[in-house]
């Protein structure tokens, strides 16, 4: 970033790109599908190369990208390309069942789609948070709730989706 | 209380982010970004040079605890120098900082901004001769230190700026991050040769 910031040159802002790039495409994706992520990406750059001089840094440049992807997928949403079923359902391979796999021998399809069901605000946490890292701290700037909000939705979105896998009477640890 | 998540749980949910940007999608992106004239065009530097300047200039930035940032900023691009009309003078500026101090990892970041926008800045008006860090550790050869307390700052890095006197010199120095965040920046005249 800072090298761009100085010399707004191609090489500065292709390693910019690539840092930052592959979480926000996988934010995207799980939101507006794989068409729309490509557009999400292509014009949360130029919003953050427009926007350069105005950031003020308080958060950090992740969180102020992923910020600016989680408008454009509002604004996606807004102009009814609601997302009903995440693209890719039948390419994904369905975990193996083995212990490192995940969720039972719940497919991934059948995750995303989970997923897909909770209510939007428990989906944007649970994402947030468990799919991409976010701390509550960054998910309450993000979403413009406290990070104890941020808290009680998560525990309710995994909730959720226990329920929604039909596995919401099983202990977790 | 949060709900916990079991490592099998966590497994699955972290790969649902697996996706990965199409290899065509950044050259799309560098074009839009270069249409909007986002993107400046590859010039060559035009930094007056006391013969020391390579085209290339890496722009030290340092904070107060330890954190160090190197930007290669290449090429720079830079209108020509102020300095140069003023009959300037060379000034080192020796960044110190208390030993054994560092930066949380957030306040880095911000940090880095700070010095990237005041290095620019200075390298845009000419002003910026070079900017290098300095790596932890090193030693001191020749004769034996004077004993007494162990020395409680040490330099991690140095800038060297142009500037028409000992004043301006200094006022450059105050403004940076490094004063501005409580660190100590000694300015020095560089002897013409």
């Amino acid at each position: 970033m800072n090298a761009y910031l100085i010399a707004r040159d191609e090489a500065s802002f292709r390693e910019l790109y690539r840092a930052y790039t592959p979480a926000l495409y996988r934010f995207a994706v799980l939101r507006v599908g794989v068409d729309g992520a490509e557009d999400i990406i292509q014009e949360t750059w130029l919003r953050a190369a427009r926007g350069l001089a105005a950031f003020r840094w308080q958060s950090s440049l992740r969180t102020w990208l992923t910020g600016i992807a989680l408008n454009l997928c509002r604004e996606h949403y807004r102009r009814g390309v609601r997302l009903t079923a995440v693209p890719d359902l039948t390419a994904d391979p369905p975990f193996d069942g083995s212990p490192a796999a995940g969720l039972d021998p719940v497919g991934s399809a059948q995750l995303r789609q989970a997923v897909l069901n909770l209510a939007e605000g428990y989906r944007e946490v649970l994402l947030l948070h468990d799919v991409e890292g976010h701390t509550h701290e960054e998910i309450g700037t993000l979403l413009g709730i406290s990070p104890g909000t941020s808290k009680s939705q998560l525990h309710r979105a995994r909730r959720q989706l226990r329920q929604g896998l039909g596995q919401g009477d099983k202990q977790h640890g | 209380m949060v709900e916990e998540l079991s490592a099998q749980e966590r497994h699955a949910l972290h790969g649902l982010g697996r996706d990965q940007p199409p290899a065509g999608l950044e050259a799309r992106v560098t074009e839009a970004l270069r249409a909007e004239g986002l993107i400046a065009p590859v010039r060559r530097t035009t930094v007056r040079s006391l013969g020391l300047v390579a085209a290339a200039t890496l722009l030290f930035v340092a904070g107060v605890g330890t954190q160090r940032y190197l930007l290669d900023a290449e090429p720079v691009a830079t209108a020509p120098s102020e300095a140069a009309s003023e009959g300037s003078d060379r000034y080192l500026l020796l960044l110190l900082e208390p030993a054994g101090s560092f930066l949380e990892p957030a306040v880095e970041v911000e940090r880095m901004r700070e010095y990237a926008e005041w290095a620019g800045g200075l390298a845009a008006r000419g002003l910026l001769e070079a900017g290098e860090k300095l790596a932890d550790g090193g030693d001191v050869v020749g004769a034996p230190a004077p004993s007494g307390p162990l020395p409680t700052e040490r330099v991690t890095g140095f800038f060297i700026v142009l500037a028409a006197s000992e004043a301006s010199a200094q006022a450059v120095a105050a403004a940076s991050p490094h004063a501005r965040h409580g660190g100590r920046v000694e300015v020095r005249r560089i002897e013409p040769t």
